[in-house]
């Protein structure tokens, strides 16, 4: 699961296995997003479990402890928790974000900050989703034609829009 | 804090004028002052670009003087080509304008261009609200839960001019509840680095 990288001149530290089980989870809410590949399982850090280190793998993955490092699963997909705190550079295929990340994050295909995430950092991605109510303070960098469901790469900016859903369902006008 | 679900969407005649120049070009910088706005993204998520969330109004919502070479630490290469500055000048006394057009001129260009806005007269206060982006022709406004709530420092078109002086003001017209709504085009000389 993770590549455990001794190096003591770097402060990195001993990464244990035992924190981190691969368990059934409920993953209603990530399947909605179609978040995992394989529904159903993921490994997942604990609320009192504390990492600093860099997690590499080949499964999804879904932080609600702490992570110092860097989170790295290009062909995975990273969930941090509500309780989730991370203060890493975290690369992976969809992220989505419900607690606090301070660092860079990196979506190959997307990166979703919920309503309750919290975000300083740069995030890339051909798609970003901010919801209703999430804190976000940085850049985003955002390419639709690297997603192969992207949208036109050069569509004008002046080209008349699709509105926001919460608009178009409001009488607020 | 403004209520999620509460928001009003506003036509502006200046808004497509604000993209007008970037049409034909591949990648746009945006700046926001403002905190992320969902919509915003959703917007711009369209467009290959960069959009950097400064959050000027949290930092301006302190009893200490606002830092902005903190506020605006923007990569050293970095050259917005749109900005989009809301109401934050109201936010900001005459000396603090001066400071933040200072610190933002290095990262404009020669066809910045910018939008945002100003009291009509200082007699009309300007309530507290949020911006978004809806479409390229509306702007999304949310007031504050505490609708009595007035911007600090209403700036009229005068001292907006005088001030920020990293921009001219290009095109202006009047809007409901006292606001001047602005387009504003970057006065930068350009150098032999920016070539």
């Amino acid at each position: 699961m993770f590549d455990k990288r001794k190096s003591g001149d770097t402060g990195e530290t001993d990464v244990r296995p035992e924190p981190v089980h691969k368990t059934e989870v409920p993953l209603a809410k990530l399947s909605e997003q179609r978040f995992t590949q394989h529904p159903g399982v993921s490994a997942v850090i604990g609320k009192t479990i504390k990492i600093t280190g860099d997690i590499t793998g080949d499964e999804d993955l879904i932080i609600e402890g702490r992570v110092e490092g860097t989170v790295d699963l290009k062909s995975n997909n990273v969930m941090i928790g509500e309780s989730g705190y991370v203060q890493a550079d975290v690369t992976a295929n969809v992220v989505r974000i419900d607690g606090e990340v301070k660092g860079d994050v990196k979506g190959i295909e997307k990166v979703i900050i919920s309503k309750s995430g919290r975000v300083r950092g740069n995030v890339t991605a051909p798609r970003v989703t901010l919801e209703d109510g999430a804190k976000f303070q940085g850049s985003i960098d955002m390419d639709p034609s690297d997603s192969a469901k992207g949208m036109p790469a050069k569509a004008s900016p002046h080209t008349p829009m699709i509105k926001p859903a919460e608009v178009s369902n409001s009488a607020n006008k | 804090m403004a209520a999620a679900s509460q928001f009003v969407l506003e036509s502006s005649d200046l808004f497509p004028l604000l993209f007008e120049p970037f049409v034909n070009q591949e990648r746009i910088t945006v700046l926001d002052v403002g905190p992320g706005s969902p919509e915003t993204v959703n917007y711009f998520s369209q467009f290959r670009c960069r959009l950097m969330f400064a959050d000027l109004y949290s930092g301006l919502n302190t009893q200490t003087e606002p830092d902005f070479e903190d506020l605006l630490a923007f990569p050293e290469d970095t050259r917005f080509d749109i900005c989009l500055l809301w109401d934050v000048l109201n936010y900001m006394s005459v000396d603090e304008v001066v400071a933040f057009s200072a610190h933002l001129q290095p990262f404009l260009h020669e066809n910045s261009h910018g939008h945002g806005y100003g009291a009509f007269s200082r007699s009309k206060p300007i309530l507290v609200s949020r911006y978004g982006v809806a479409t390229s022709r509306e702007v999304i406004v949310r007031p504050d839960v505490d609708s009595t709530l007035t911007a600090p420092h209403p700036h009229v078109q005068a001292e907006i001019s005088s001030l920020l002086s990293c921009f001219s003001l290009k095109r202006r017209t009047l809007l409901q509840g006292g606001r001047l709504e602005f387009l504003l085009q970057a006065l930068v000389t350009r150098t032999s680095s920016d070539a």
